[in-house]
């Protein structure tokens, strides 16, 4: 085999792959963090203003500068280590301001926008009704302790800038309830656009996914969960986890606001595909 | 208006400039993760991570240096930590062919080539993607994936060799048809 045919091979059949529509607008996956050159001089101001402090002495207005702009530069840390689209995506009045979100009942088919970008999933979402893809979704390994309350409402959040879908998910909102406390479980189901096959989706729960987008800081953390099954969970800043899955109809993920041993207990549920 | 103009815009906080900063480069990058991961969904998770690395540490990039190869070192870095090892999809790029024959043929041919490369670990895929995709010098490879040009030209003829020994290995069995006079009919 020659080196051109290796090359004419590789290329054609790289070049026959799509870019996934989840990039038609990447600065959306960015979230709100300050642009980085601004954050570096102000880091770098940060740590001189220290530096001056400390070495200048020691007076007790240097001191008090010091701790204070180590109080900001420790705090801003934090903040910058969230994973802002996460945040972003969780915080449903982002959703509302930038796409809409639509109260929908079992039975009613759900109509794209005409401005939908090409890219979207609308084939799936118009050819199901709400019931059928409700369906789809059950056929998640969803633990049997959360269970839809009959009041609730299924909402399909769609999440846009401009002309281009960036996502679409059926959202099930959930109440669990544990002891004396209530806790909110966010479910959300987006169908797949071909279904997988059970060995895909062993392959895919096998790879120890984690839906975080800063997997390494998160790891940095030590606070990364895996279930036995390979599913994954982690903490946004440690306020609400996130666990994934997938099945051969679509993925799934939820994340809620309650204790982390509670939901090891759902990860743990989630039985082996 | 070129990159550096754009870099400059992102800094100032115009948030959508980096989007016409990596719009014609993203689709390159996304292929050159797919060959070095052969998983699709592992391409896309490593170029979003890099896309929101490249974005927090676009500061770095000095004035005057060009944002694609840049860019590419985080891509190609992020996508050796998401390959999966080992990979357990097949994974061939299905292409068009022009006649019901010569289609047969390639297939069969492409798929003994992908499915050889998959066979490779991700950091030879990296370097026979970089030599035929993205068209790098091994000086270049090397400065991308931070190793040295020795290590760059030993696992390029490793690859090499192990894609041309199982080539011929099949081709003997009988499991290659040759390109040209194989007298094999798939009537």
């Amino acid at each position: 085999m020659t080196e051109e045919r290796l090359r004419t091979v590789i290329r054609e059949g790289l070049d026959s792959l799509p870019l996934p529509a989840r990039f038609s607008s990447p600065s959306q996956l960015m979230g709100k963090s300050p642009p980085p050159r601004r954050r570096l001089t102000w880091m770098i101001s940060a740590a001189a203003a220290v530096f001056l402090a400390v070495a200048l002495g020691v007076s007790p207005v240097g001191k008090a500068v010091a701790r204070a702009v180590t109080s900001w530069f420790v705090t801003d840390t934090k903040v910058w280590k969230t994973p802002d689209y996460l945040q972003h995506l969780r915080n449903e009045e982002t959703t509302e301001r930038i796409g809409s979100v639509m109260d929908l009942q079992p039975g009613q088919s759900l109509q794209h926008p005409p401005e939908a970008g090409p890219n979207d999933d609308r084939t799936i979402y118009e050819a199901k009704t709400i019931a059928e893809l409700l369906q789809d979704s059950t056929n998640l390994p969803l633990p049997g302790l959360l269970t839809p309350s009959p009041e609730t409402k299924v909402v399909v959040s769609r999440l846009y800038t401009g002309q281009t879908v960036v996502y679409t998910a059926l959202q099930i909102p959930y109440t669990v309830r544990l002891g004396k406390k209530e806790y909110r479980v966010f479910y959300y189901f987006v169908p797949a656009a071909t279904p997988r096959t059970e060995t895909e989706v062993a392959a895919l729960v096998y790879r120890d996914y984690v839906f975080a987008d800063n997997v390494k800081d998160v790891q940095k953390q030590k606070i990364t969960l895996k279930g036995r099954d390979g599913t994954a969970m982690s903490s946004d800043g440690g306020k609400t986890w996130t666990i994934r899955w997938f099945s051969t109809t679509g993925s799934g993920w939820m994340y809620s606001d309650m204790p982390l041993k509670e939901m090891v207990r759902i990860v743990e549920s989630i039985p082996t595909p | 208006v070129d990159d550096a103009q754009l870099v400059r815009r992102v800094l100032q906080g115009e948030r959508e400039a980096f989007d016409l900063l990596v719009a014609p480069h993203l689709t390159r990058a996304y292929r050159t993760a797919c060959g070095i991961t052969h998983d699709a969904d592992a391409a896309a998770d490593a170029l979003q991570e890099a896309l929101i690395r490249a974005y927090r540490a676009l500061g770095n990039l000095r004035d005057g240096t060009a944002f694609y190869p840049w860019f590419i070192r985080i891509v190609v870095r992020e996508a050796l930590k998401q390959a999966p090892r080992p990979t357990t999809l097949p994974f061939v790029p299905t292409v068009s062919m022009t006649t019901p024959e010569g289609a047969l043929l390639d297939r069969e041919e492409r798929e003994q080539i992908w499915s050889t490369l998959q066979s490779l670990s991700p950091d030879h895929r990296a370097v026979v993607v970089l030599r035929y995709y993205e068209d790098l010098s091994e000086a270049e490879m090397a400065e991308v994936l931070g190793i040295s040009p020795g290590t760059v030209k030993s696992r390029l003829h490793y690859a090499r060799q192990n894609l041309e020994r199982r080539l011929r290995r099949q081709e003997s069995a009988g499991q290659v048809p040759r390109l040209a006079g194989g007298g094999t009919s798939h009537d």
